[in-house]
Formats: C-alpha cells, sequence, structure tokens
C-alpha cells in the first residue's frame, strides 16, 4: 500500500521549510506540520513592549500558548520549576509557521572554518563533549550561499576578515551604519581591531517583490511591517506551497513517530485541537523529518517510544536529549557624554570576529557586536548600571539623559558543551494533551564559562576605547544555555555510539528518520545560528530529495 | 482576592508618584502607570498580598517617625522612607511594575499618549502608530 505522503516534516520554523520546498520542486508530496499558527504583520503586528519573543514579562506574542504547555526547570540546587513558555527556564523558541525566522533579528552569520573542528584546534576539555563536526565549512559554503542568495542576505562581502572562502556576494548591500557605529568604529580602530557592519537576512533595498526595510528598530519579537525581513515563512514556504506538492498543517501537534513490527518509521501521530476537542489520527509517509527546534525535537523522538524501541527512537547510545546548548551573551554597556544613538532600526550596525578563535589560554570565542535597538522597556530593565536606584530622580534622570548616551556591545560565545546539559521527559508533569514535557536539566561546561569572562574583558575593553566614560555589565557565571539559540541535543556524527545521526541528519538505525535543525549542530559556533541551519537544510534537504 | 478597592489607595498611589516623580516631564501618574499596576495586580494575588502587606508597613513608619500618613508627607520625607525599603521585593516588584507601564507602548496603560517615548527620544517609526496595527477593542483593555 502507498504511503499518504513521501514525506512529512514535523516543525515548519528555519530548516524545515527549506526542506518542504526543495522536496516539492523535486515532485514529492510533502506534508508540513507546525503546532504554532500563522502569524502575520496585520494580525500579529501589535507592538505589545511586555508581551513578545524579546520581553515577555507577563506573555508572549508567538506560541506556544502560555497555558497548558509546560516544561520542568531544575535548577543547579537541584530544585525542581514548572515553568510556562513566557518565564525564565523555558527556553522558548517561537511556535509559528516559520517559528523564529518571524521575529528575530536576522543575523546571517557563516561558521568560521575553525568552528567546526573545535575538538581537533583546542582539545577536548574533561568532562565536556566538545567535538569536531562530520562535515567541514568546504561542505557547507556553497549551501551558506544558497540560503544567502535565496533568503535574501544583505551585507560587506569583504568585511570579515576571518570568514572563511565565499563564492559570491551578498544579494543586497549593508545596513546602513549610523551614529553608534561611527563611534565605536574609532574603538575599534584605536584597538587595531577588524570591523565590519554584520550580515542580515533583511532587504536593504527592495528585493524579490517585497519591499525594502523602514528602520522601525522592532525586528526583534516581532513581525516586520514592510516584509522586508527574511524568514522562511514569506520566502521558501511560498515556493513550497506554489508547487501544488506541499500540504501546510498548522495548529497541529506532532505526539509521535510510528513505527511498524520491525521497527521502521511508517509516519506520525497528528493532535489537532479542533473546537477544544482534541483529534488524533495517523498519516504514513515514506520518510519523516523532525524539525522541532533542540527542546521539542528531542522530546518527539524521546515520546516514540515502543517496545522495540523503549528509550525512544534513535537514543539506542542514550545520545538523544544530551549537549543541549546555546549561547552565552556576555554584554558591556557604555556611558558616553554625548548622543552616541539613534533609532533607525535594525540596530545591529558594527561588528568584530576578531576574537573568534586564537585567544591566549581560552577555547574559541564569539562575535561581538552592538545591538538591535533596545525598545525603552528593554532599555529600563537591562542596560541600568547596578548600582543605580530602580526608582525615584536618579532613576528617571537615568532614562531621560542615557536612552541616547548609552550603548551596548554584546556576542555569542562558541559554548563548549556538556553531555549532562540535556532534555529528557519528566516523569510526573504532562502538557495539555497529556504527554510527559521536556525536562531540562544541567548546565554548559565551565570551560565556556571561561570563554564568557573573556569575550567581557573584550567588549569592556572595545567599549571603553570608543570613549565611554561609564562602563558596566554582568560577569558571566555557570547556567543552563539554550533559549532561540538551542542546539545539539541530536548532535550528527560519524560514529552511532557518540551521535544520533549521521552527517546528513539521518538517524541511526532508521534509514527514513531524519533530524534537519540545530538539533543536528555538534557544537554551535560563535554566532547566531540561523543561516547555518538554512545552509545544512539546503544540504540536506537536497540529499533527501535525491533519495526519496 | 483582593480587589481594585483594596489595591487603589492613596498610598499606593504616594509610593507610584515617588518611583517615577513628576518633573519637568511627567510622572508616573500623569501617564496613568498606577492603573497599570493596579490591573497586573489584580491578575497576582500573592505579589498583590506581598505589596499591600509592604504598603500598611509604609504608612506605619509614617506615623511613626513622622506623625503622619505616607501620603500627606512631602515628597523628601516620602522618599527617606521609601530609601529604607528600597532592597525590599515588595518594594523592588512595585518599582519594576511600575517601570514596565511607564515606559512600555501606550495601549499597556501606563505611558499615555507614548509621552515617556517623547522624553527619552524613542521614536517608533512604525506606519500604524505606536502600537503597531491593533484591533480597537484591545486599545480598550
Amino acid at each position: 500500500m502507498s504511503a499518504d505522503y513521501d514525506c512529512i516534516i514535523v516543525g515548519a520554523g528555519a530548516g524545515r521549510t527549506i526542506v518542504a520546498a526543495l522536496l516539492a520542486e523535486a515532485g514529492k508530496r510533502v506534508l508540513l506540520v507546525e503546532r504554532g499558527r500563522e502569524m502575520s504583520y496585520a494580525r500579529d503586528g501589535r507592538r505589545d513592549h511586555l508581551r513578545n519573543q524579546r520581553l515577555s514579562s507577563h506573555g508572549h506574542n508567538a506560541g506556544p500558548d502560555v497555558d497548558g504547555n509546560p516544561r520542568v526547570f531544575v535548577a543547579q540546587d537541584g530544585t525542581e520549576h514548572i515553568v510556562r513558555p513566557h518565564e525564565p527556564g523555558y527556553h522558548n523558541n517561537a511556535a509559528a509557521v516559520g517559528s523564529g525566522t518571524v521575529v528575530y533579528g536576522a543575523q546571517a552569520w557563516r561558521f568560521l572554518p575553525d568552528d567546526f573542528r573545535m575538538a581537533s584546534r583546542y582539545g577536548v576539555p574533561q568532562g565536556s563533549s566538545l567535538t569536531d563536526w562530520p562535515i567541514g565549512y568546504a561542505d557547507l559554503a556553497p549551501f551558506y550561499e544558497q540560503a544567502e542568495q535565496q533568503i535574501g542576505a544583505a551585507g560587506d562581502s569583504l568585511g570579515n576578515r576571518q570568514q572563511g572562502p565565499r563564492g559570491a556576494d551578498y544579494p543586497m548591500p549593508p545596513v546602513a551604519q549610523h551614529h553608534s557605529a561611527a563611534t565605536l568604529q574609532r574603538g575599534a580602530a584605536a584597538l587595531g581591531m577588524n570591523s565590519f557592519t554584520p550580515p542580515l537576512l533583511i532587504n536593504t533595498i527592495p528585493h524579490a517583490g517585497r519591499a525594502a526595510c523602514i528602520g522601525c528598530g522592532s525586528c526583534v519579537g516581532f513581525p516586520c511591517p514592510s516584509n522586508a525581513k527574511n524568514g522562511t515563512q514569506n520566502t521558501m514556504l511560498p515556493r513550497a506551497l506554489a508547487t501544488g506538492n506541499c500540504e501546510l498543517l498548522p495548529n497541529t501537534m506532532v505526539t509521535s513517530i510510528d513505527t511498524d513490527a520491525s521497527g521502521k518509521v511508517t509516519g506520525v501521530t497528528l493532535l489537532a485541537d479542533e473546537d477544544g476537542t482534541p483529534q488524533r489520527r495517523g498519516v504514513t509517509a515514506d520518510a519523516v523529518v523532525v524539525s522541532g527546534g533542540a527542546i521539542e525535537s528531542a522530546r518527539l523522538l524521546l515520546l516514540s517510544r515502543s517496545a522495540r524501541h523503549p528509550d525512544g527512537l534513535g537514543n539506542a547510545n542514550g545520545q538523544v536529549g544530551r549537549h543541549l546548548q546555546g549561547h552565552y551573551y556576555p554584554s558591556i554597556y557604555g556611558w558616553f557624554d554625548q548622543d552616541v544613538h539613534d533609532d533607525d532600526g535594525p540596530g545591529v550596525t558594527i561588528a568584530t570576529t576578531d576574537f573568534n578563535h586564537g585567544n591566549d589560554g581560552i577555547i574559541g570565542g564569539g562575535m561581538l557586536a552592538d545591538d538591535f535597538i533596545m525598545l525603552p522597556a528593554i532599555f529600563r530593565k537591562t542596560a541600568l548600571p547596578p548600582d543605580l536606584p530602580r526608582w525615584g530622580q536618579p532613576a528617571k534622570d537615568f532614562m531621560r539623559d542615557g536612552y541616547r548616551r548609552v550603548l551596548s556591545i554584546k556576542g555569542p560565545v562558541h559554548e563548549i558543551p556538556s553531555p549532562d546539559a540535556r532534555v529528557s521527559l519528566d516523569s510526573r508533569v504532562t502538557d495539555r494533551f497529556g504527554l510527559p514535557v521536556a525536562r531540562l536539566s544541567g548546565t554548559t561546561h565551565p570551560e565556556t564559562v571561561q570563554t564568557a569572562r573573556f569575550m567581557f574583558e573584550r567588549a569592556r575593553d572595545w567599549m571603553t576605547a570608543s570613549g565611554a566614560t561609564r562602563v558596566w555589565g554582568r560577569e558571566p557565571g555557570l547556567q543552563l544555555s539554550a533559549g532561540q539559540h538551542q542546539a545539539g541535543t541530536c548532535r550528527m556524527g560519524d560514529r552511532p555510539e557518540a551521535s544520533v545521526t549521521d552527517q546528513w541528519g539521518r538517524v541511526w538505525g532508521h534509514d527514513n528518520l531524519f533530524v534537519c535543525d540545530a538539533s543536528l549542530h555538534p557544537t554551535n559556533g560563535g554566532f547566531n545560528p540561523v543561516l547555518t541551519i538554512m545552509a545544512l537544510a539546503f544540504r540536506n534537504g537536497a540529499h533527501l530529495a535525491s533519495q526519496l | 482576592m483582593t480587589s481594585q478597592a483594596n489595591l487603589a489607595t492613596p498610598t499606593l498611589r504616594a509610593v507610584i508618584g515617588r518611583i517615577i516623580p513628576a518633573d519637568q516631564d511627567p510622572g508616573a501618574l500623569d501617564l496613568g502607570a498606577d492603573n497599570y499596576v493596579i490591573a497586573r495586580l489584580l491578575e497576582n494575588e500573592p505579589l498583590s498580598q506581598s505589596i499591600q502587606h509592604g504598603l500598611v508597613q509604609l504608612d506605619t513608619a509614617a506615623h511613626r517617625r513622622f506623625g503622619s500618613a505616607f501620603n500627606q508627607l512631602p515628597p523628601s520625607e516620602q522618599d527617606k522612607l521609601i530609601t529604607l525599603d528600597q532592597h525590599t521585593k515588595w518594594f523592588a516588584a512595585l518599582a519594576e511594575l511600575t517601570a514596565e507601564g511607564f515606559y512600555a507602548d501606550p495601549a499597556n496603560g501606563g505611558n499615555r499618549d507614548a509621552l515617556s517615548w517623547r522624553m527619552i527620544g524613542y521614536e517608533h517609526r512604525l506606519p500604524d502608530g505606536p502600537n503597531g496595527p491593533m484591533p480597537k477593542a484591545d486599545y480598550e483593555r
């Protein structure tokens, strides 16, 4: 009997929508299932500064729903906390069609060649699971180019002196640099640092039938008012749907990956929540691609237990859910005695990659850049010096005088993973459908904290050299790291004992089960990971299309 | 359960008025941040209880030290009393809520006409106004 679909893709985010387009364009029948809903600016563009993916004090705007989708977070002292999606410790990634790409800032970094060979370059610290990728920069470079060209990146093609070889220039010129970049450029020059305009997946000129960025400065956390921010929902998804071969099913959970008596993957079980009554049904396919983000992808593999796979699919060696990582973001703030900030969005206009590698006594490093425009409520919550009272005339004076005089430098640190930072299934807490929820426990490896402190000092040096008269920030400490850059829980590798998939994202022991999201990243680079997720999807999607 | 009437006391408003005082620019009470705070507290009973308890103690201290209710004191004496409590959990939470309302988007109810944004020099640059597109019902929330 023939299957309902050639391929079912679970999750409609950064990577999987690309795979859907490639398969559908190759004539394959694709079902794209997403537990979240479709978001648009007209319907979901409301700028609620307290309930969004960037600042979720009292709720958020992209899914999952605040009620019925808890996780368990285990703190370092062993206490367990049941957390809701907008609360600290949940490590949420947007659940929506397009996922984080609808509400992201869209930095479009390629990892550097050495990011793919961390263990070879630095050795493996005791207790860490630092490892090389099973592929190198050269394997991914053509697919980085496809992502830049087909999703739509704007950047300075020659600016980054540390970057690996590139075949083509960015299709659009970089964002304009403003007041803040000129200030920080002086500091970079004084320190002999190479600085340049960071690449963004944002239309700096009209592109692909959509408008240019209008500079609103509220990219992060919200859908774009001019549809100039390039996510997968406005690039690859329309391509997939235009073929007529791809069916999109939003508002639908996949509760398990199904197998037959021989252990072969046959399809998935869907759960849709129409009119408040959960409807469960099975669909079959020749292949299944799991793309729910590093936490939910691991959870789904673990939930897919059977007599033959008592610990979940792909988990015969206990690797599923381990090595959970994200990015530390050491952040420095500096006060200048004149206005240095203007609120032309997106805001990130200057970066350096001089400290990603080659730091004495330090494993790896990270990129540093100025920040996206901080909304006033975010500025108030994060940018005030630690010794400033949070009330009264001094706090008001600081906000009034400081909003345009404070700059921030921050950046993602390449984490040194620990096998103990992990996603498992909680044995007691269930979601609204009665399924065990993700339980997050452990911390990154302590070496990550060393690197983060080193980067904190480099950010401080840069801010000081730029003329800040006062500099402050919070020194990084040991913690679990995941968040919107969550990665690592189904790592790819060369050996089944130490990884979950092969280099194509194929789950060991299952010819027709694939993972395609940042779960695959053995390490997560010292950069925003989305372009790497996209490049891997272009590579692995083309491979899968040739196999089906 | 705490009601709006329990919460909306002269002491609460006086404290909120000192968290972001009026000067040449509007303060928290001028822009409606007190209404924002009350709305949030009605959603959070434990925090509401803790803040009400803190306010009662603050008022007691006002009577003991200055012989008057907190809200009747001149600002300098109100600030002296708040300074003694500024590191308590209840006051830190109240200061945070007040600032949220005052600096957030106007539709949250504590930043009338986006006047705090004008004060600090933030421009939203959105085609549809400071809140982006939103149904009218949301404005009236």
